[in-house]
């Protein structure tokens, strides 16, 4: 049964970090978490082989930003094998790194992860409330078609970062939350007029009724006034703004993962601070791809999505028909319904094991809100939901962190 | 038994730095909006030819106001 006492589900979509990188530290504390053994490795160009090691930096690492276009990520994931459909072998991050730098001892950067001290906000949150062992980017591509299946639950057959327009037949998840019967409310929360919005520019120039800034967010959290489904998006660069300068806090590398931190902290706080919208909230934090970044776990096969993307576009000379998933991201689900310290179990366990991708987003909100929806993208139909994560007890206030601020 | 804290570092002095090359998910915004806006004054130069009475003429100059007030950004 869903927990009806949910009136606003929120997501918060980074950019740019695998799992691994960002709580694959996590297993040493709690083996239930498909993190880190230490062991893992890929080889360089030398020969040798590099192991995982905890000495992710904040900035300055990951410069030239790490390839994660199609062909890029294709490297990454089946070096040594014949490629799909075999499984992964995750051996070509840092071959593939090489190729930007040329550099070998740089190439290694690409196998770094955060000790979990050094990331209190996002460690702090998956300690307190659920991390999904099993959530999945969409493809494994680059930012723009990754962030389509948050939208609208397909990319339409894109699979890299060519200007993107809705050609339907499926809608966004905030038209369809407009123009249903009764009325639902959605908003995209961008950071601000100079960051804006990342993907969905024709939405903004034809509906911008649906759009408000971060600002907002913090107001209508504070008024109690969100949306039904809000979905916020980091601020994607430095920049001076109206108060001063502004510091990019979306962690694509080589933004200032801290920044990143802050960032998500203060989301959560405004939702934790009013304590009628935080027993009526769930959170959603995940990333929308990792970014070239290291990952031990091979993405599974999943349904096909009816789109076949060119050989052309895909840059490896094979075709792709959307029917396997891309590098696992961090994805945390924030509540006080959410029992503390909940690990949700991905495909490493064959037996309760589920998977997520991004289209679980508007599957969940549109099966939350507005019950049966039948033009769906064959993904969105057939991904898995996070609802029914929630349980019916809510934890009480003293069991809930808050962040404090430096 | 009172609310635990996470305390938050500050980020480090030095991390701005608005001279960093754009990425690629920058320049594809960018590409985006100006497409976006290209567009949309493909059909305003579409719906100006049409005009034929004061109203319609008043209606596209109030678009047109808020549109030039908007890209001024004096607004």
């Amino acid at each position: 049964m869903p927990n009806n006492n949910i009136k606003h589900i929120v997501v918060l979509m980074m950019e740019n970090r695998s799992f691994d990188h960002m709580l694959g530290a996590l297993k040493r504390e709690d083996p239930r978490i498909n993190g880190l053994s230490g062991d893992e490795s890929n080889p360089d160009t030398a020969g040798a082989e590099i192991k995982v090691q905890p000495r992710a930096k904040f900035q300055g690492q990951l410069d030239p930003d790490p390839d994660h276009h199609f062909a890029g990520v294709n490297l990454q994931l089946y070096h040594g094998t014949n490629g799909p459909p075999e499984t992964p072998s995750m051996k070509g991050f840092v071959l593939d790194y090489f190729k930007q730098r040329r550099d070998v001892k740089h190439s290694h950067n690409i196998m770094y992860y955060f000790p979990p001290e050094k990331l209190p906000v996002l460690t702090g949150l998956a300690r307190s409330y659920a991390v999904f062992n099993g959530w999945f980017s969409s493809i494994p591509g680059p930012t723009l078609c990754n962030r389509a299946f948050s939208h609208y639950g397909t990319s339409f057959g894109q699979v890299g970062m060519d200007v993107f327009y809705w050609r339907g037949p499926y809608l966004s998840i905030y038209e369809r939350m407009a123009n249903a019967t009764p009325k639902r409310t959605a908003k995209v929360y961008y950071y601000d007029e100079h960051s804006s919005s990342l993907e969905v520019a024709n939405l903004l120039k034809n509906q911008p009724q649906l759009f408000a800034t971060y600002r907002q967010f913090l107001d209508d959290c504070k008024r109690g006034t969100l949306p039904d489904y809000s979905y916020v998006e980091p601020n994607y660069s430095d920049h001076e703004g109206p108060g001063g300068e502004e510091l990019a806090n979306d962690q694509h590398p080589d933004h200032h993962v801290q920044a990143g931190e802050i960032f998500i902290a203060s989301i959560y706080n405004a939702i934790r601070e009013n304590p009628d919208l935080w027993k009526s909230t769930v959170l959603l934090i995940t990333y929308d791809e990792h970014g070239g970044i290291y990952d031990h776990m091979p993405p599974p096969a999943c349904p096909p999505d009816g789109f076949i993307a060119s050989a052309a576009d895909t840059g490896t000379g094979k075709p792709f028909a959307f029917d396997r998933l891309g590098v696992r991201v961090p994805a945390l689900l924030i509540s006080p319904w959410v029992p503390k310290g909940v690990v949700v179990p991905g495909p490493e366990d064959p037996v309760n094991g589920r998977t997520f991708e991004h289209a679980s987003i508007p599957a969940t909100v549109t099966q939350y809100f507005l019950g049966d929806y039948d033009n769906r993208s064959p993904r969105e139909k057939t991904a898995s939901t996070f609802m029914d994560l929630l349980s019916d007890q809510m934890r009480p206030d003293e069991d809930c962190p808050v962040f404090d601020f430096e | 038994m009172s609310t635990p804290k996470i305390r938050v570092p500050k980020t480090a002095p030095g991390a701005f730095n608005q001279n960093r090359p754009m990425p690629q998910h920058l320049k594809t915004q960018v590409e985006h909006m100006a497409e976006a806006l290209k567009k949309q004054l493909i059909e305003l130069d579409y719906q100006m030819r049409s005009i034929e009475t004061e109203g319609q003429a008043a209606s596209y100059i109030k678009k047109m106001t808020g549109a030039l007030r908007a890209l001024s950004g004096k607004d």
